[in-house]
């Protein structure tokens, strides 16, 4: 195996890990699928088109605006539609189980129709970003600055969360409300700021995800977001859901399995292959690599 | 008086349901309103052609209703589009196409920009006996289900074939060939099929790899293809894809030669690569140069409604618009779900596509030839091999 397959399938895992944390942080925290991920994504790739594309401002604060953008509105999605839905299921005047899962998908497909709105189908590509993503050569192993920002901003910001969830009093406190929201309450957290605070992070991840797969890819679409949501879904329920280290793993493990089958085999089984590896993650290890149980009533069978 | 109050009641509730029902069950004596359905990918991976496709479709229909004598056949006929967003599953095509075909009204479809919507519609189109144009997918076996069925996008094996005769005319000592391809369009891994076998028919070595239609990631596919030092790569991704793989393969010091077909030489993909496809030769419906009247304007309506240069699919739904409208000229009296389907086969007019005619061919599929271009100094230009 050439040393280029194993650098592309460490960038696709990375950008994967970069896409996929937010979206388990989440899930993992707050007991909320957001399908909304994949269009936070694009909304943060396309305020980066914006801030280079338009303002010409450096890649730097291109991406810090992407990422306030998008955390932003996350944010939003939390305060503005999934709290009220969550205190009418509390105070039982309505609901159902997948109501946040269509609000959040619902919200998803609001921001892609905007975002559709006001750029029609046109694509774009980041103009000031170019020279990041040419690769050099060291012995023979060719890679670009963008590819190792992608890996170190990946796994840096994916390893800062880790500590920050495990050893802060901060962390504690999503902690402690991801376990039980009424007894984190009495003991004076504040589970709204934590919960909204949680969102922002996780949007604010999908915003630097759109920043940099846009530079890596060349291309910025409406369904720039679509691609990676899917993946992002197998990825966390192979690497267990609510669990970091176990997406940062899953991501590797399928972005090195789809370079691999993309290079070796036939391309059309790499969805087989990967959806494969779902499967048989479920079977055998059915809270997936480091995952906890959370299977509820409604999904076991005697 | 308590029977006078139920008699009022049922009257009452016997006129709202004869007006609830009015417009399907009738057409009133004074409205010409001539409703066609549109279906086009208008969210989604496939948006990309379905929003450009709608902005055709609006500049036909404006145009059309501008002069309803000269393109319907009488001034008291007006055309109306009930454009609908079909997304990307099969069952919201067909769906619209059954609200489409309650609609007493409404005498034809136009679409949808999905081959496998449009293989899905076709046979309900076909039972429901209303005329169907599939507006812009280049899939085999379309017309299949029977003659309510009409295709006027090129076919896209055909297309690539035509691609690869081309090149190889040009280069014909070309040893090593890529074909990229998708692992979930029909349509592409059709043509991209087509374009492996026409390559290999030359004597060619073929490498070929696929990622999905939806992915931007070409960066294993591109070292695959450096490695075999393949020369010219035939390109099958939607525009947005082939955007990416052409910038992916320039940053790794890769340039070949690309063929592929309409979507290649779009406004986006031009204005963001345009400059790294020099060379490459592209079978299309829509060549912008076209010298004629109504190209020009098409091409100037087109602009001021969307800011943009209309690319292929634009094409293809303004000339679906004028398709139908062509087929309503020629009859005369009440227009027909079946007289539509009657006329459509005699159609033939000047239009947009092609050399500048469009007609249907025996199988209900368009007749004329794509047009040919090539890029030149990262500009779109008419070619004749």
């Amino acid at each position: 195996m050439s040393l280029d397959i194993i650098k592309n399938g460490i960038v696709l895992g990375s950008v994967y890990l970069l896409f996929s944390a937010g979206f388990t942080l989440v899930f993992g925290s707050l007991n909320v699928m957001n399908l909304a991920q994949g269009a936070l994504m694009t909304l943060g790739a396309f305020l980066g088109i914006y801030m280079d594309n338009g303002l010409g401002l450096p890649i730097a604060a291109t991406i810090v605006v992407a990422a306030i953008g998008a955390g932003l509105t996350n944010a939003l999605l939390d305060v503005l539609i999934l709290r009220p839905i969550a205190r009418n299921a509390a105070t039982q005047t309505g609901g159902h189980d997948l109501t946040p899962i269509v609000a959040t998908l619902s919200f998803g497909t609001i921001i892609i129709g905007l975002l559709v709105h006001t750029v029609q189908a046109y694509d774009f590509s980041f103009k000031n970003a170019e020279a990041l993503a040419v690769p050099f050569v060291i012995g023979g192993f060719t890679i670009s600055s963008l590819a190792i920002a992608i890996i170190l901003c990946s796994f840096g910001i994916t390893g800062v969360l880790y500590l920050f969830i495990a050893k802060t009093r901060a962390g504690m406190a999503i902690r402690a409300v991801a376990e039980d929201r009424g007894m984190a309450a009495a003991l004076g957290v504040r589970p709204n700021l934590v919960s909204a605070a949680t969102f922002f992070v996780s949007g604010a991840m999908a915003g630097v995800c759109g920043v940099l797969v846009g530079i890596l890819y060349g291309n910025v679409n409406v369904a720039s977001g679509d691609s990676l949501l899917l993946f992002g879904f197998v990825i966390i329920i192979v690497g267990g859901v609510g669990s970091l280290a176990g997406t940062a793993i899953a991501s590797l493990l399928i972005g090195m399995v789809q370079t691999i089958v993309n290079v070796y085999f036939q391309s059309a089984v790499i969805d087989l292959i990967v959806f494969g590896t779902l499967f048989v993650t479920l079977l055998v290890r059915p809270n997936g690599l480091l995952g906890k149980s959370v299977l509820s009533a409604g999904v076991t069978r005697r | 008086m308590r029977l006078g109050r139920y008699v009022r009641w049922s009257m009452t509730a016997a006129i709202a349901t004869v007006i609830a029902h009015a417009p399907y069950g009738t057409k009133s004596a004074e409205a010409k309103d001539l409703v066609i359905g549109a279906i086009n990918s208008l969210d989604g991976p496939a948006a990309f052609v379905g929003i450009v496709a709608k902005a055709g479709v609006e500049v036909a229909t404006e145009m059309i209703n501008k002069d309803p004598e000269k393109y319907l056949g009488s001034k008291d006929r007006k055309l109306v589009v009930d454009m609908r967003n079909g997304g990307t599953s099969l069952s919201d095509a067909v769906s619209l196409g059954r609200e489409f075909a309650r609609n007493a009204d409404c005498v034809a479809i136009v679409g949808p920009s999905l081959t496998p919507q449009a293989i899905a519609l076709g046979p309900f189109a076909q039972q429901s006996k209303i005329p169907l144009l599939i507006m812009t997918s280049p899939g085999i076996g379309l017309t299949d289900p029977g003659d309510y069925v009409f295709v006027q996008s090129q076919n896209g094996p055909r297309i690539a074939e035509m691609d690869v005769k081309v090149y190889m005319k040009l280069h014909p000592n070309t040893k090593s060939a890529g074909v990229m391809s998708v692992t979930d369009n029909q349509s592409i891994i059709v043509s991209a099929d087509a374009a492996e076998k026409a390559f290999k028919d030359a004597g060619v070595t073929v490498t070929k790899t696929a990622v999905p239609f939806a992915s931007l990631d070409y960066s294993s596919s591109i070292d695959v293809l450096k490695q075999a030092n393949v020369e010219v790569i035939y390109l099958g991704q939607g525009g947005p894809g082939m955007a990416a793989a052409v910038q992916q393969a320039k940053r790794v010091g890769f340039s070949p030669q690309y063929v592929s077909y309409g979507s290649m030489v779009g406004p986006s993909v031009m204005k963001n690569v345009g400059n790294l496809l020099n060379g490459a030769i592209v079978a299309t419906d829509y060549d912008p140069n076209l010298p004629t009247p109504l190209n020009k304007a098409f091409f100037e309506a087109f602009k001021k409604l969307t800011n943009n240069d209309p690319d292929t699919y634009g094409a293809l739904g303004f000339n679906s618009v004028m398709v139908i409208a062509n087929a309503i000229k020629s009859i005369s009296g009440d227009v027909t779900r079946d007289k539509v389907r009657d006329a459509l086969p005699k159609v033939n007019m000047e239009s947009i596509l092609g050399a500048g005619n469009f007609s249907f061919a025996a199988d209900r599929t368009i007749a004329s030839l794509p047009a040919m271009l090539q890029v030149e100094n990262g500009e779109v230009k008419s070619f004749k091999p």
